[in-house]
């Protein structure tokens, strides 16, 4: 929600300016301030409102109520059509639309059950684009266009009874019926100031308007300002003004831009746009598309510039490195081949046989008479053990013993020779493990 | 059969995917591209610098140990290997007081290089010998033993076969 609001008023006098700030739930007035015309030139009246809005620092974004003098307003029933034909179906079926030059429309929808009801303005296109070519001039950017009957009803009238109210301002005079605070009825007529009888004309054509509608009567009438005419003079019931805020000094101006703060973006309202602006709006578009790929150009380049810059300072440390690493890349796979040298090395050293302490180990086992005649052995394999001994017994059992032996087996038969020893010849392999 | 599936939306993906391929391998291909190829990672580089003085201290100590195993193995192809052990065993041979009638070489064109001792001697000579060989410190081993002795004579008819690793052979690189 927006902290600051701002309504302006303009009519063929002067201006109105409210500014409203919110604090917490409340809204409270930070600006009021109001002026006449310093000159008769719209461009000289834009500057003024410009400078003003400046000097005050004050939001362009601003929603605005304007005097048009050819003004039409109606709650319309329409058969149910498509939003997009609304517009046109109102064109063709309203007649009253005959009497402008060039109409341009604003609507709501009020109900859309059986049949569509919405509540359409109509205000001549070449008056309202006056208006906005002041608020381009000033630079503003008005969120949205009403015209001052809506602002002056929406600041002062809430009842929801039909109230028929009257609008006096300079040489116009804005007259219609309102519930809860919008116009449902409006008509908008040049005044000349020195004719009730046109005023009492005006407000008997709104009765019978609002009452040819099926409107109920209304009880109230509002009259603003109150003070132009007796209630004899205008020949209505009652003249009643409806309490606004007193800062407001009862002044039409400040009512309406009040009351264009109080409406806001709700309801009816205009938002035409102005060719040149909608112009200047596209080309800053295209401006800020255009920035955009520049920017995103300009980035990709300097992204990708800073990216060669860095492969190329890579490219050249890895260069200015690429002897010492391949010399540490080579000294590294001397040091693969040497490790595998290494093992190989050690597995041959490894590889060595010992066949002297094989030689001691058999001296130690077998039984001390046992005589070798022959040794016969080709790596771990005992081609032949031959030669004699007591019992050929006792030197099994004891070579069994022994880890390095205990493979050894008989080659054929043993001959125990008259003189008591038994010849043997043994066979097999040597325990691997142990021999190294 | 059908070829092309009804649904196109298939080929459209594998043509772009073709097309994708494509225009890697054209973008790949170019000058700047395989030169850079050539080059090590920036990481790779930096890795490898970072670790310079350990392997520098790896690489020295790596030669260190494979000088310490040079002198463990005979040197040169087979001729030259060949001739060491030949004059190794001359003198484990006269440290060991053993008497022997011939010698042969054998495997020169092999891995190892083997040489075949024979002859006469008592057991006792033999065995040291046998201790001189085995204790030696270059890798010779006794890989076959023959010994032979009639019922009653001191003196036995020995063979033994030494080997010893060839570190460098013939035709092939030498290591370390």
């Amino acid at each position: 929600m927006k902290r600051w609001k701002t309504g302006l008023s303009l009519n063929e006098l002067g201006w109105g300016l409210v500014q409203l700030r919110r604090v917490g739930d409340e809204e409270r007035f930070e600006r009021v301030q109001r002026g006449e015309w310093r000159s008769d030139e719209a461009g000289a009246r834009g500057t003024e409102l410009k400078r003003i809005f400046l000097e005050h620092g004050v939001s362009s974004s601003v929603m605005v109520s304007v005097t048009v003098n050819a003004t039409l307003l109606r709650t319309l029933d329409l058969p149910l059509v498509p939003e997009k034909d609304i517009a046109a179906v109102i064109r063709g079926s309203w007649e009253e639309l005959r009497g402008f030059t060039e109409p341009l429309l604003a609507y709501e929808v009020l109900n859309r059950s059986d049949r569509l009801q919405v509540r359409v303005g109509a205000v001549e296109r070449s008056e309202l684009m006056a208006w906005m070519e002041l608020l381009e001039i000033a630079g503003l950017e008005p969120s949205g266009i009403i015209l001052q009957a809506q602002a002056v009803c929406g600041a002062l009238f809430s009842t929801a009874d039909p109230t028929l109210f009257l609008i006096m301002s300079h040489c116009l005079v804005e007259t219609g019926i309102a519930i809860q605070g919008a116009p449902v009825f409006l008509r908008t007529i040049p005044w000349d100031k020195g004719n009730p009888e046109e005023i009492q004309q005006e407000l008997s054509f709104t009765r019978h308007a609002w009452a040819r509608q099926g409107g109920t009567p209304p009880q109230k009438i509002l009259t603003i300002p109150e003070d132009l005419f007796s209630k004899e003079q205008v020949g209505i019931d009652a003249i009643t003004t409806q309490n606004a805020p007193g800062c407001l000094e009862g002044n039409l101006l400040l009512m309406a831009a009040y009351g264009a703060v109080l409406q806001g973006n709700n309801g009816l309202f205009w938002c035409p746009v102005i060719p040149a602006a909608e112009k200047r709006k596209k080309r800053r578009t295209v401006m800020l598309a255009a920035a955009c790929v520049a920017l995103f150009t300009v980035g990709s380049l300097a992204f990708h510039r800073a990216h060669v810059k860095t492969m190329e300072a890579q490219t050249a440390w890895v260069q200015n490195n690429l002897p010492l690493y391949r010399e540490l890349e080579s000294l590294e796979a001397q040091d693969e081949r040497m490790i595998a040298e290494i093992s190989r090395r050690r597995r041959l050293w490894n590889e060595r046989r010992f066949y002297s302490d094989t030689l001691a180990r058999w001296q130690r086992v077998a039984p001390t008479e046992t005589v070798l005649t022959q040794w016969i052995m080709e790596g771990s394999k005992v081609v032949e053990i031959a030669g004699r001994t007591p019992s050929i017994s006792r030197l099994i059992e004891a070579l069994g013993k022994d880890p390095l032996f205990k493979n050894l087996s008989l080659k054929g038969a043993v001959y125990h020779n008259p003189k008591g020893w038994d010849e043997f010849r043994l066979g097999g392999f040597l325990n691997e493990e142990v021999s190294r | 059969m059908q070829w092309v599936p009804e649904n196109k939306t298939f080929l459209y993906i594998v043509l772009a995917l073709i097309l994708f391929l494509a225009g890697y391998k054209l973008y790949q291909s170019r000058p700047i591209a395989r030169e850079k190829a050539a080059l090590p990672a920036v990481g790779d580089v930096t890795n490898l610098l970072s670790r310079e003085m350990g392997i520098r201290q790896r690489h020295d100590e790596l030669r260190r140990i494979v000088r310490e195993w040079d002198a463990c193995f005979l040197r040169g192809g087979p001729r030259e290997a060949g001739l060491s052990l030949r004059k190794a065993v001359e003198a484990w041979a006269k440290d060991a007081n053993l008497n022997y009638e011939s010698t042969q070489m054998q495997g020169e064109t092999g891995e190892n290089i083997g040489l075949i001792i024979q002859g006469s001697a008592d057991y006792g000579t033999v065995r040291r010998f046998l201790q001189r060989v085995e204790s030696a410190p270059i890798a010779v081993s006794v890989v076959a033993i023959r010994i032979k002795a009639d019922e009653g004579e001191k003196i036995v008819r020995y063979e033994l076969k030494l080997e010893a690793p060839l570190l460098t052979t013939k035709g092939g690189a030498k290591n370390g």
